[in-house]
């Protein structure tokens, strides 16, 4: 009797924490995408509840925290198939693009996400952009004042170049609003 | 019933303490006669009451059992070799002198001799399950801390050893002196089958209760203390042992089978879950047989021992809680698996539509981890055997034949579609450097001999690796990891595989983390005994494992990045220069390109009989969680206040 409890209130855990991560997922993941995204990433988010939930009980927090690009959530995908997930061929991007829209959009107190909020609420502009940049890389080895500066003979493409050698993941349009944006902090 | 038979020696040279008067050999007899099981083949008992010949230590018995004469570790000897043992595991210590006097003058017994006593046991234990015979370590006493940690594991594993101490003694009780604690095997008793003393007076009465012990079922180690005093001199019936009957065999009851095989005709998705009891059975070709006769999807749990189903079959799903929702199982037969893995195994079984059958040939397994709704105890193989049996009673041919076909094709389907996942998740990072786990599997399926061993002891990362390889049935064996997940088990385990199948490639596949857990001292047995092993390590310079479960959820330390204990870098330890120290050769694999023709060096080297260490550097599983080398800093020579003299 005891056992047949414990199976039942798994099973009620379980699907009410599937159920939560479905809504609360959706609800995010519909404030950012545009238009065109929805389809795809509606797709990914019923394979992430159906999927991923199956081993990560916790993905309803997994996904709050952990932001990361779409080439990075690409690798995680990969990864977890890897690692045996049952993600279909054509549900990667799918996967992905939710993951990339939705991925650590709930907001914490932490010093590091109040932080991310500041550079990022309804700010445009490409320092707002950079900053992002710079908090989600950069941060991951140094911390912020040192990763914003330079020995005065140093130049900043350089420093990135060198840091890109050592695992840096940044495509050509992301490093220059980057660089733009750590010559800006120098003005 | 007679004090003494033909051919007994004069009762002054037996101790009379048996029961009710009778000597213990009397006592024996009278119940072999009776017919209660005494675990040796019958008549065997007789058989050695009707030999008249008595033998020395120097004429070890063959063939038929005997009456032995000498000295008690001799006696010890002639029992194991009767029981087909040939290889002893041992760490060093004095103490065993008669036994080393029986081994020489037998001249025919192998002794491994090994650095450390928790290595020993690992080994014994790797050389068990290769071989279905039984692993045997003599070492000393003091040496039983050292190896609780691979006795544990045995016990987790089920796999039956003797594992054997000289020293202490109730001669020493309470005193607390030099190297002496009262109950000198009771840290051994929680993961032992049973333990004992080798009374010299009936030392292989004992011995050979200790296999009954150790075979179960369940199975699993028994500890053993040599006992000191006693005669110096015994005489004592050597048995005939059959190993391959030690373990006890029970089969299902018929109604039982019928009603799982009734289940099993009505479900319209069932699905097999297979676990290491097939491997202990080698019940492999039975259930392959058993799946493709109704096209029933397989799969394994996160604890699997062996590869107990071809994961190439395009009825192979894979992990059993990676089974994607909504779950559609109106009925899940689990053969041999214990469901120990905790909340994976809870994980996997969530959602199911229908009843669980449990088939097991360990009762102590059965409806144990899990409520099945029906639990069957039996040989698996039987248990197989008889289901096929049943279904063939029930549907006819041609149903049986149409339900394959039906439901093969929605099955291969699924499952190919799964293997071109990852084969897009091999390609999309195929060239990186540092190595991705899939690449080093990759690799070795191309260079690998089709039946090789894989003996793996490795992090949640394991299966990437592992389903780039062709494992179970006619393809590659996998031994491990351990169900006892205590690190420091694996290159040990490999070597004791070695010894048992040394005409098969032997590949030991490590983490750095794992290895840093005292397995070095093994290379030292690889290469005093020439083993050909391959040893991997995959190198990503951190506990991947570790740090992920640590910082998956966030919290202050993931938003500082730091991670106090993953990063093993700082100094970067040298593999290859660790198996040089040891003799042996090492290569180093920075990228992608050098790994193809890395291997094909470690393999000529291997064929020219000596071992390999390839130290592969790995890429950290995805985006750091952490500072990648960020550690808690700290120096004795930095903090030291006093400078020592020059």
């Amino acid at each position: 009797m005891r056992q047949m409890t414990k199976s039942i209130l798994n099973v009620v855990i379980f699907t009410s924490a599937a159920f939560w991560a479905n809504s609360l997922l959706g609800q995010d993941a519909a404030r950012n995408r545009t238009v065109n995204d929805n389809a795809l990433a509606e797709k990914g988010r019923s394979v992430v509840v159906n999927v991923c939930v199956a081993c990560h009980t916790n993905i309803l927090r997994m996904v709050q925290v952990h932001k990361k690009s779409p080439a990075q959530w690409k690798d995680t995908v990969y990864s977890m198939i890897g690692r045996g997930a049952e993600v279909m061929p054509d549900e990667i991007d799918a996967v992905t693009s939710f993951l990339s829209t939705s991925a650590g959009n709930i907001e914490s107190t932490t010093p590091a996400a109040s932080r991310r909020a500041s550079g990022t609420a309804g700010n445009q502009a490409t320092g707002g952009e950079g900053r992002q940049l710079l908090e989600r890389n950069c941060q991951q080895c140094h911390d912020l004042a040192t990763a914003s500066t330079k020995l005065p003979s140093e130049d900043w493409n350089a420093v990135i170049e060198k840091m890109v050698n050592y695992g840096v993941r940044l495509s050509a349009t992301d490093k220059q609003k980057l660089i733009d944006y750590l010559q800006s902090l120098e003005k | 019933m007679t004090a003494k038979r033909e051919g007994q020696q004069s009762p002054a040279l037996m101790k009379d303490n048996g029961v009710g008067g009778w000597s213990r050999r009397d006592f024996m007899v009278a119940a072999a006669a009776t017919g209660v099981s005494m675990g040796v083949p019958s008549g065997s008992w007789q058989t050695a009451q009707q030999t008249a010949t008595t033998n020395s230590e120097t004429s070890l018995p063959s063939g038929k059992s005997e009456i032995y004469t000498g000295t008690p570790s001799g006696a010890v000897l002639a029992q194991l070799k009767a029981a087909g043992l040939r290889t002893l595991f041992h760490t060093n210590t004095s103490g065993f002198m008669p036994f080393w006097n029986a081994i020489y003058a037998a001249g025919d017994v192998q002794v491994i001799n090994m650095t450390h006593e928790g290595q020993a046991v690992a080994a014994a234990a790797g050389y068990t399950m290769a071989s279905e015979k039984l692993g045997f370590f003599f070492g000393s006493h003091v040496g039983i801390f050292n190896s609780l940690s691979n006795i544990y594991c045995a016990w987790k594993d089920r796999v039956p050893l003797l594992v054997t101490f000289s020293g202490g003694g109730l001669a020493e009780q309470g005193k607390d002196s030099f190297e002496s604690w009262d109950n000198v095997l009771g840290p051994t008793q929680p993961f032992t089958m049973w333990t004992g003393t080798l009374l010299p007076e009936d030392v292989t009465g004992v011995l050979r209760r200790a296999m009954k012990f150790a075979f179960g079922p369940p199975s699993g180690p028994v500890t053993l203390n040599w006992g000191a005093g006693g005669p110096q001199e015994v005489k004592t019936p050597i048995y005939n042992i059959d190993l391959a009957e030690m373990r006890y065999k029970p089969r299902a009851q018929v109604n039982l089978i019928q009603t799982a095989a009734r289940w099993l005709v009505e479900a319209q998705n069932p699905l097999f879950v297979v676990g290491s009891e097939i491997g202990v059975e080698g019940a492999y070709q039975e259930i392959q047989a058993f799946a493709e006769k109704l096209s029933v999807p397989v799969a394994e749990t996160l604890h699997s021992l062996y590869a107990n189903f071809p994961n190439d079959h395009s009825l192979f799903l894979g992990e059993l809680q990676a089974q994607r929702y909504p779950r559609k199982h109106d009925l899940l037969i689990s053969f041999g698996e214990s469901f120990t893995a905790g909340n994976e195994d809870d994980r996997g079984l969530m959602g199911l539509a229908g009843p669980i059958v449990h088939i097991s040939h360990d009762p102590n397994t059965l409806g144990r981890a899990i409520a099945p709704d029906l639990s069957i105890l039996s040989e698996v193989r039987t248990a197989i055997d008889d289901l096929s049996d049943a279904v063939d009673s029930v549907l006819t041919k041609d149903r049986i034949a149409k339900i394959r076909a039906a439901r093969l094709a929605e099955i291969s389907a699924f499952t190919a579609q799964l293997k071109q996942s990852r084969e897009i998740a091999l390609r999309a990072r195929f060239d990186e450097s540092p190595l991705t786990w899939e690449r080093v599997g990759y690799e070795l399926e191309r260079a690998l001999d089709k039946d090789a061993v894989i003996v793996p002891e490795l992090g949640t990362e394991y299966y990437k690796l592992l389903r780039q390889l062709k494992l179970g049935g006619a393809n590659k064996q996998r031994i491990g990891r351990t169900k006892g997940d205590a690190l420091g088990w694996g290159l040990a385990a490999a070597f004791g595989v070695n010894v048992a199948l040394p005409d098969q490639q032997i590949v030991a596949i490590q983490g750095d983390g794992g290895f840093l857990f005292g397995q070095s001292e093994t290379l030292w047995s690889i290469a005093r005994y020439e083993a050909p092993m391959l040893i991997v390590i995959m190198n990503n310079h951190l506990y991947n494992e570790s740090r992920d479960r640590n910082m998956l959820n966030g919290g202050p330390l993931y938003e500082a990045g730091k991670d106090f204990n993953g990063y093993l870098g700082d100094p970067n330890v040298e593999f290859t220069k660790v198996a040089e120290a040891y003799g042996l050769k090492g290569e180093k694999v920075k990228t992608a390109s050098e790994m193809p023709g890395a291997l094909q060096r470690s393999l000529k080297t291997m064929r020219d009989g000596k071992a390999v260490v390839l130290d592969i550097e790995i890429a950290p599983d995805g985006p750091a969680l952490s500072q990648p080398t960020w550690y808690q800093r700290y120096s004795l020579a930095d903090v030291r206040r006093k400078r020592l003299n020059a």
